[in-house]
């Protein structure tokens, strides 16, 4: 029976960040998103107890005051993780990512490659690179693969066993992939874990949850039929540079997008490719982050092309400072899209042509060109069937 | 460029298709076709007859064979039933 392997990286933001600046290692940190207000927590170091992803940054910082505040840095945090699932995909192709620090695998057709599950697993881990903690779970499903990855031990594969429900049985509902509402919901009944969920008869579920109560009431009982989405394999250009001097002047910022494009569309062009989709990003001096992605209706095949897209969009795109970093990934890759050209180049070439064909005629004293005509079809005497006339007539 | 005559153009400037072409058979009193020019006929796959235009000054009476030659070609012949000759029908 096919199997699916789930590959989670707790606190995946957070380690990337001590990556990065390996001074922060030891300190209490929250990375958080900007938004409306002051941002939301995106991820935080372990020991600060209370905080939750999506808290207000203001709420995390008044229950904790001193910790280390940083702006995220998705393109980053993503350029990680996309590296990760190339590698995950040497191990097998059936590889999907469902957010940053988690991802399914496929385990269809590796049990020549890996007999025993604890290869499979050392390559697994082999596959993530140092500093990054790997927790593996391994089941029917995606859903309770999650589950038993979010309670194995360091080096282990935790598998739910042979009895699935009495795995689930105490697991909080807190944990269903629902709605907030359904879960609050779930809460105002009395329903607290996955045992007391799947006990619920279906059809009760559904009368009062609608469509996510049928959901909910198979996830409870650890049924999760959501195939797995591979992830096809791309080809990604990512190019970026660092300001001479942080600058918030678009002429520059653009003089810098030409540079990079430049060097994309060296590597295109010899290719015949051009560029359908491009994520752009900055990062000013104060750390934070911006990102947006460029869309092409046909693929751009030069660099002019794109930098004049990207010019536009620049004009509704504020940095919140000087920019410092900023970068391109080129993730939509493509050829030109071929034309049709017409069948009847020249419209009037039927006309030019019977003339050409009665100025013959007249030259020659007789019709010269014949066309094979339909006379008398139904006539049982073959010769009168058809005849042949002259073309222009 | 040629200048236009200003005639009218010639009916007769229709061309018929699939005419008839005569053929030398030699046949049996049936009349079955033996021979088309010099060439044995192995079998005949199916014979038909066709008489029309009786209203015409020149009706048509035909007797068909469709035949198969020695070495596998395929034909169809007629005997003009009015005038006692061979031909083969192109189609």
């Amino acid at each position: 029976m096919m199997k699916i392997l789930c590959i989670l990286l707790p606190h995946f933001v957070l380690t990337c960040e001590l990556h990065r600046r390996p001074g922060l290692e030891g300190r209490p940190v929250v990375v958080f998103t900007p938004g409306p207000g002051t941002g939301r927590v995106l991820d935080f170091s372990p020991e600060l107890d209370g905080l939750e992803p999506g808290m207000p940054l203001e709420q995390a910082t008044a229950l904790h005051g001193e910790v280390e505040t940083i702006s995220a840095d998705s393109p980053h945090y993503r350029e990680v993780f996309e590296q990760i699932l190339d590698n995950l995909q040497r191990v097998s192709p059936l590889v999907e990512g469902a957010g940053a620090g988690t991802a399914y695998m496929s385990t269809e057709g590796l049990e020549l490659l890996y007999p025993e599950t604890a290869r499979l697993t050392g390559a697994v881990r082999a596959s993530v690179p140092a500093g990054f903690e790997v927790k593996l779970g391994m089941a029917a499903g995606k859903f309770p693969a999650y589950l038993a990855a979010g309670r194995s031990r360091p080096g282990e594969c935790r598998s739910p066993g042979s009895d699935l429900r009495a795995f689930l049985k105490n697991i909080p509902c807190a944990e269903l992939p629902v709605s907030a509402r359904s879960r609050a919901k779930l809460v105002a009944f009395g329903i607290k874990t996955l045992g007391q969920a799947a006990a619920v008869p279906p059809a009760a579920m559904e009368a009062q949850f609608g469509p996510e109560g049928s959901l909910i009431h198979r996830l409870a009982a650890g049924i999760d039929e959501t195939p797995l989405a591979p992830r096809p394999p791309r080809e990604i250009i990512t190019r970026s540079l660092e300001m001479e001097s942080a600058t918030a002047l678009t002429e520059v910022l653009l003089g810098g997008f030409e540079r990079l494009l430049l060097g994309i569309f060296s590597l295109l062009e010899p290719k015949n490719m051009g560029l359908s989709r491009a994520d752009i990003w900055t990062r000013a001096l104060n750390s934070e982050c911006r990102e947006k992605s460029v869309f092409f209706k046909s693929p751009a095949m030069e660099a002019g092309t794109a930098l004049r897209r990207i010019s536009q969009m620049m004009e509704t795109w504020p940095q919140p400072g000087p920019v410092e970093f900023l970068g391109i990934r080129a993730t939509g890759l493509g050829r030109p899209g071929a034309r049709q050209k017409s069948l009847l180049p020249e419209v009037r070439s039927a006309d030019h042509l019977l003339g050409e064909i009665s100025q013959l005629e007249l030259k020659l004293g007789g019709p010269q060109l014949f066309k094979f005509k339909e006379v008398e079809p139904w006539s049982r005497i073959p010769e009168r069937r058809h005849v042949l006339t002259p073309l222009s007539r | 460029m040629v200048p236009h005559t200003g005639k009218a153009p010639c009916t007769d400037t229709v061309k018929p298709v699939n005419q008839p072409e005569p053929v030398a058979v030699k046949e049996d009193p049936g009349p079955v076709p033996l021979t088309l020019n010099r060439r044995p006929v192995e079998a005949i796959r199916d014979r038909w007859r066709i008489d029309d235009e009786w209203w015409r000054p020149n009706p048509v009476s035909r007797l068909y064979f469709a035949v198969t030659l020695a070495g596998g070609r395929c034909l169809v012949i007629y005997k003009d039933l009015l005038t006692n000759r061979w031909y083969r029908q192109p189609y």
